[in-house]
């Protein structure tokens, strides 16, 4: 049923995978022949492979793989369904580690997190329905388990008017939907946005993107669409300095600084049955949408915190360029990012630790907490940033580029009044202020605000699972209030 | 009477009223069921009361095939139901 793919082992695997993946990505209004070869996309990919590098290396197999509990075989982690508490926290711990490895994002945990949300979901609408949803999408997952490709979550429709159901839409493909039921399958319509990873992925692991209601049943589509089936078209965005030159002023050439997103359309692409796991079944259309965005908040602590380690380093190397690291200060601002590091990282941690078991069996952590922590990075990856430029100084936003480094007519001064204490290299001091300002600034920060869902779909959640009712038991009682 | 085990989780953070809970599910039980701690023994049947869906003890505690166990997470088994079912044919 599914191909019989040459597994992905290696970064050089992964690589062939995608030059061999027919799909159709568009850059600058350009088609891309081959990504693999375009620098816009080379650093995402690099970003990508490191999942696949890291699980090859026995310091990094404890987190970066796992035991399928559908076929006993080891597998790449990103690709497993979490049995346990300890499979939670594991996860995040990976993601910590990507991140120190790269600094940046490495784009699988969105898939990751779609492949468990899906699992769970389908489990408790087979077992209402009585339908093979849950088994048809476990075949899926076996087969996804067994060739490692790479898995992008979609879910965020484009959404038009926002006043407006999905059904009552002047433009009815503002969210994916089914237009046409076939005796083999569905073709779908629409499109998703802010799909990290995606120029880089195998597939898409459609969800709805809110909850539905009566009218919605053609919006109502989970379904896996290999990214170069006839139909999908990408197009790939900008991002924050993508275009600048060489290697220092891009300051993360090898990986970037984000995932590298696209908006992929949907042009009447069929799915054969086989591959979907919801069609029409509104009242599981909120529910997975809930699972998939706890599960991907449930990340930021680790992925964010990394990355935030990252920032920490290179500020406190910035400060120790100009021999301020010692200053009471420079200290305690330092101090004070890896407390705010280590708050995100905890609360990803927390809600891992008191997961639960759904009744499919894989693991699922407390929503509530995972809001916390997806919360949390909304905003104090700004003040970490904030310190950091505090820390850095204004060089970071009036330096001049790496030509002027090289130039024979002006590199001699930039080497010579850029440079800070004896024995650093000006060149060294360049490279730690670039990968602050690009670490600190524009689409990586945008991120952090609006990845996994923006804060007020968070402060939505509190008041939902807040327990306020408790919550007003507890005050009463104690101020002598008797009901 | 039948001898039921009974475990309450820590409740650290309950998602609702335990103690309104547990007060009618012992005034149901009156006459039908004497409740012991599980260090006692001598019982078939446990009743888990958790306070949230993390459901801590029904992780923590394991029993033998010949102990029914009834777990109710966050009340959603009415209270009518869990004695019937604790009371019930094994």
């Amino acid at each position: 049923m599914y191909p019989n793919h040459k597994r992905i082992e290696t970064k050089e695997d992964y690589i062939q995978s995608l030059r061999d993946l027919d799909h159709t990505i568009y850059f600058q209004g350009q088609k891309v022949e081959d990504i693999t070869e375009d620098p816009a996309f080379i650093p995402h990919i690099n970003c990508a492979a490191k999942t696949y590098e890291l699980a090859l290396m026995p310091e990094h197999e404890d987190l970066l793989t796992a035991e399928s509990h559908l076929t006993g075989e080891r597998i790449n982690r990103f690709t497993h369904v979490h049995q346990s508490v300890e499979d939670l926290i594991k996860k995040v711990q990976m993601l910590r580690l990507l991140s120190h490895e790269t600094g940046s994002c490495f784009q699988r945990c969105v898939g990751f997190d779609a492949l468990n949300a899906t699992y769970m979901t389908t489990f408790d609408l087979s077992a209402d329905k009585g339908n093979d949803a849950h088994a048809k999408f476990v075949e899926y997952l076996k087969y996804i388990q067994a060739s490692n490709r790479m898995v992008v979550g979609g879910m965020t429709d484009v959404k038009g008017d926002r006043t407006l159901p999905p059904h009552k839409q002047p433009d009815p493909d503002v969210f994916v939907h089914i237009t046409e039921r076939r005796d083999d399958g569905l073709v779908i319509r629409g499109a998703k946005a802010h799909m990290t990873g995606a120029a880089n992925s195998h597939e898409v692991l459609l969800m709805p993107t809110q909850t539905l209601r009566p009218g919605d049943e053609d919006y109502a589509v989970c379904c896996a669409v290999p990214l170069d089936a006839d139909g999908v078209i990408q197009v790939f965005g900008l991002q924050t300095n993508d275009e600048r030159k060489g290697t220092i002023d891009i300051g993360n050439a090898t990986y970037g600084l984000v995932g590298g997103e696209t908006l992929m359309v949907f042009e009447d692409v069929f799915v054969p049955w086989e591959r979907v796991f919801m069609a029409g079944e509104i009242e599981y259309a909120g529910l997975l949408v809930e699972r998939f965005a706890t599960l991907h908040r449930q990340n930021y602590g680790g992925c964010k915190g990394g990355v935030s380690d990252v920032l920490i380093g290179a500020t406190t190397l910035a400060a120790s360029h100009t021999g301020v690291v010692k200053a009471s200060h420079i200290k305690e601002k330092v101090a004070e990012m890896i407390h705010l590091a280590e708050t995100i990282y905890s609360s990803s941690v927390a809600c891992s630790a008191l997961g639960a078991k759904t009744p499919s069996g894989a693991f699922y952590p407390d929503p509530l907490l995972a809001n916390c922590a997806k919360h949390n990075t909304t905003r104090h990856i700004y003040e970490i940033g904030r310190l950091a430029h505090d820390v850095a100084g204004g060089i970071i936003a009036t330096m001049p580029l790496e030509a002027d480094l090289r130039s024979p007519e002006v590199g001699k001064y930039i080497e010579k009044y850029l440079g800070g204490v004896e024995g650093v290299p000006t060149e060294n001091r360049l490279r730690i202020l670039r990968l602050i300002e690009n670490m600190t600034g524009g689409t990586a920060l945008a991120e952090s605000m609006h990845g996994a869902g923006s804060p007020q779909s968070q402060k939505v959640m509190y008041n939902r699972l807040g327990k306020l009712d408790m919550k007003m038991k507890m005050a009463a009682k104690i101020a002598g209030i008797e009901e | 009477m039948i001898r039921v085990g009974l475990k309450f989780c820590g409740g650290c953070d309950p998602a609702y009223d335990r103690d309104e809970y547990w007060s009618e599910i012992k005034d149901l039980a009156e006459g039908k069921i004497e409740w012991v701690r599980l260090d006692a023994g001598g019982y078939g049947r446990v009743l888990m009361i958790n306070a949230c869906e993390t459901a801590c003890v029904a992780e923590e505690l394991s029993f033998g095939p010949e102990v029914r166990i009834l777990i109710s997470t966050t009340g959603q088994i009415p209270a009518q139901e869990v004695v019937a079912q604790l009371v019930g044919p094994m």
